[in-house]
């Protein structure tokens, strides 16, 4: 031991060779350590080129693909699609929506999201790995630090992507259809959020599975219930939507016929009131006008009866108490009143049933869009960029073309509600006003608590565990 | 003495199974590895080792947990830059060179590009991976590897690091290349703790060592200080004509200067190897009146005289004896037990005479519990004077 201790003593300790780092200069070192990593680690992949790639082709089709006033163009021959051409839409509306269609509703948000996923699943599963994980956790930086930062080099795979899609993209709708349009790049933070929505989850998966695959698997099987409560909203609002347009139109009939049936009433009356002044002497003049008196104030109370709602005896047998000295044409009652009547009475009874119809499918819409504000919004979100994308009436005429089945044919309805037909195209206007209203805080405060809060739960998970 | 790591009892409970039973990985453990040693750490597989070094680096959080590590409370992150740490199963990401590698966690220890840049080349030269710096790691074998992470390990040329099984895996030339990194870092004033098996590798580079059972601390000192147990030195007679002498002549040859027992006996197992078929006849040696040495006990098996010291002094008159009636002496050797015997000893029931499994206790019958105490009390009372 003497040895050791004179060892100790004689031995002076040499200065360290490496200088000392500040806290603000060793957190950006180690932040840029870790976004170098993650990059390296990226782009050892096979995948994150193949999604490249994709991406390249996709890009492509837009330069391919044109459109003038009969149609699409591709390689110079010509596709009739009535529905597409420059008859119904600008060519850069066109683009624009070859971009949201193609570009991001199938390939980023499904497509390129997939490929994203199955990339970088494994990162977090790989970064917890036994052999791995005590290196790190044991330089001077906090778990919730390095996790929240390797989180965030993870979402630059999508991010990088998206960026490279969006920008070429532009390039390409640029100078194929002369329309610079910049609001595109906005294509960059939403489809980001929208994979972050998912990718905390599969964060959270990794960390407690540690195993990428189960992780994948499960994040995947969230969406599709994700995928499914949204779908299932999406369909009740148009029923929904569908029962309140149903319910005004019972509403706007009503009001129209029983103004019809007021007109007919008198006019009838009027009529009724006619030949009996024509056949009987001065002298029973005011015989029939007190006919005619009579049966207006009938109508009148008709009238009344159907402004209250109500039925009264005299309104089921408009005739039975008729004058005689009014003549045969009172007998009978009026055809056209009848038929209004008729058409009335059905409104009448059809409209409670549909009301009522309307309101449970509303109350289970209520529940789905209660479960809905607390799950992540993929949809709407994807959803924000056609809101910013196009202007509410951009694509007005297209989609009510669209609705009707193109130019020129009868349009679709979605056939008989109550007694009424509600028309495709108002429906779909009413849920595009629907959408566009559901405000912003909704859509991405709501889905941006959830991803913090299963973050938060990772976070904790993770700084509690021993490796 | 300044202490680089000073821990009191740490504690480690876990639950593991379906059945979340609990574990006791740690129970109490204390650590006190002196400034500028070379420490080993050394036990049977799952003795808590590793998990007490995790426990360091943060990796692990400790049930209970007092002391410091460089002068900084356990736990603390921000120390962390001034520890070096080779994990004992390290997987580097695959896709980086070594040099990317040394590069990547010397910017995790805050360093600027140019210093990194200048302590990968060195520290990879030093390894031995300079042809290497620019291959891709997973193109190395599992001793390249451990060099990458001995490599990384010191990247930040810390104060004190700790380094898990660093030669496991590693060819002999190269463990003498680990060795040669330790014996550099001890000399710049560096701390070093090693937690090993190849107790002839800990042998050769440490200074002091800690000996760890079943989640607890056997003992800890220097090595000169836990093997003087068993110090002891050794004669072997021989007769004329090359014989060893038999036990019945050397009594009659020393009987002026051992007081020799009349039956025979066990021999000592911390001096003999444990054979219990052997007897030995054992006794005191006589010493002067003027000689204020202590009783020195004797034993003899066959033609060897064994003493309870470890200088050669007291053995001289023995020799003077046995050359007196014409013996030879065909060797005569100081002896001092190894880590091995150490070890072996810290790891055997002393009720039953066999090695303890591996893992942890899980019965953890008081009985043995309280004699490691008491003689871990012992050693860190001998290693207090030191």
């Amino acid at each position: 031991m003497n040895s050791t201790a004179t060892a100790t003593t004689t031995t002076s300790v040499s200065r360290s060779e490496v200088p000392e780092s500040s806290g603000i200069a060793l957190a950006a070192r180690q932040t840029f350590a870790l976004l170098l990593d993650s990059y390296r680690e990226l782009s050892a992949r096979r995948l994150f080129w193949i999604s490249m790639m994709l991406s390249g082709i996709v890009v492509l089709a837009f330069g391919i693909i044109g459109i003038n006033e009969n149609g699409l163009t591709a390689f110079g021959f010509e596709i009739g699609l009535p529905l597409f051409s420059t008859k119904l839409m600008a060519v850069g509306t066109f683009y624009k929506l070859l971009f949201f269609s193609l570009g991001i509703t199938i390939w980023l948000t499904w497509a390129a999201t997939i490929l994203a996923l199955i990339s970088t699943a494994s990162i977090v599963p790989d970064m917890v790995a036994s052999g791995a994980i005590e290196t790190t956790l044991s330089k001077p930086i906090s778990r919730v630090r390095f996790f929240l930062t390797k989180y965030c080099c993870a979402t630059l795979f999508v991010a990088l992507q998206v960026g490279v899609f969006s920008v070429c993209s532009l390039l390409v709708i640029g100078f194929r259809g002369g329309v610079w349009e910049p609001r595109l790049l906005l294509a960059v933070p939403i489809v980001v959020l929208v994979f972050t929505y998912l990718y905390c989850i599969c964060a959270l998966l990794g960390i407690i599975t540690k195993s990428a695959v189960a992780a994948l698997l499960l994040t995947i099987l969230v969406w599709l219930g994700i995928f499914m409560i949204s779908t299932a909203e999406t369909a009740l609002l148009s029923q929904r939507l569908s029962y309140d347009i149903a319910v005004q139109q019972h509403d706007e009939q009503i009001t129209r016929n029983e103004k019809r049936l007021a007109e007919v009433l008198q006019r009838e009356a009027a009529e009724a009131a006619e030949p009996a002044a024509a056949t009987t002497a001065p002298a029973k003049l005011t015989a029939a006008e007190e006919a005619a008196k009579r049966i207006a104030s009938r109508a009148a109370a008709g009238l009344s009866a159907v402004l209250s709602g109500k039925r009264t005896p005299s309104d089921k047998q408009p005739a039975s108490d008729t004058n005689p000295a009014s003549g045969a044409s009172a007998e009978t009652p009026p055809k056209e009143s009848a038929k209004v009547q008729t058409a009335l009475e059905n409104l009448r009874t059809q409209r409670p049933l549909v009301a009522d119809t309307r309101d449970s499918i509303a109350m289970w819409h209520r529940g789905l869009l209660i479960t809905k504000t607390i799950i992540p919004k993929t949809a709407e979100t994807t959803a924000l960029l056609e809101r910013y994308l196009f202007s509410e009436n951009e694509l007005a005429d297209w989609r009510d073309n669209a609705a009707e089945g193109g130019p020129g044919r009868d349009g679709r309805n979605r056939g008989m509600i109550g007694a009424v037909r509600v028309s495709e195209a108002r429906l779909m206007r009413a849920m595009e006003s629907e959408q566009r209203s559901r405000s912003l805080p909704w859509i991405l405060g709501t889905s941006l608590l959830f991803q913090a809060v299963v973050l938060g739960i990772a976070v904790v998970i993770f700084s509690r565990r021993d490796f | 003495m300044s202490l680089a790591v000073d821990l009191h009892n740490v504690s480690k409970t876990y639950r593991t199974g379906f059945a979340r039973r609990k574990v006791a990985a740690l129970r109490g453990v204390s650590l006190q590895v002196p400034r500028g040693a070379v420490f080993g750490l050394l036990g049977p597989n799952g003795a808590g080792k590793s998990t007490l070094v995790k426990i360091m680096m943060t990796v692990i959080r400790p049930t209970t947990c007092s002391g410091t590590m460089l002068g900084q409370p356990v736990g603390q992150k921000s120390n962390l830059s001034r520890v070096g740490y080779l994990p004992e199963h390290h997987r580097f990401p695959d896709y980086l060179t070594a040099d990317q590698v040394v590069q990547f966690y010397g910017a995790m220890c805050g360093l600027d590009r140019t210093t990194r840049r200048r302590r990968s080349a060195e520290l990879l030269d030093l390894v031995g991976l300079k042809q290497w710096a620019n291959y891709r790691v997973r193109e190395f074998s599992k001793g390249m590897r451990q060099r990458v992470g001995i490599a990384q390990s010191l990247v930040a040329d810390p104060e004190l690091v700790l380094l898990d099984e660093p030669t496991d895996g590693v060819d002999p030339v190269g463990r003498r290349d680990i060795r040669n990194v330790l014996m550099e870092q001890r000399r710049r004033g560096r701390t070093v703790l090693l937690n090993s098996h190849l107790l002839s590798e800990l042998e050769m580079v440490c200074d002091t060592v800690a000996i760890m059972v079943q989640g607890k601390m056997y003992s800890q000192g220097t090595i000169d200080d836990l093997t003087r147990f068993g110090a002891r030195y050794c004669v072997e007679l021989e007769q004329q004509g090359g014989q060893l002498a038999t036990e019945e002549q050397v009594i009659a040859a020393t009987r002026g200067v051992i007081a020799w027992s009349e039956t025979a006996g066990l021999p000592n197992p911390d001096w003999q190897p444990t054979d219990l078929t052997a007897r030995a006849r054992t006794g005191t040696l006589l010493m002067p009146s003027h000689e204020a040495h202590a009783a020195v006990n004797v034993e003899l098996v066959r033609g060897m005289i064994t003493m309870g010291v470890a200088d050669c002094g007291p053995a001289q008159r023995i020799i003077d004896a046995a050359r007196g009636v014409g013996l030879l002496v065909r060797s005569a050797r100081s002896l001092r037990p190894g880590l091995e015997d150490l070890f072996m000893r810290a790891v055997t029931d002393q009720t039953t005479g066999k090695a303890l499994g591996p893992g942890a206790n899980l019965d953890a019958p008081a009985r043995l519990v309280a004699k490691a105490e008491q003689i871990s009390v012992a050693a860190t009372g001998t290693g207090a004077k030191l």
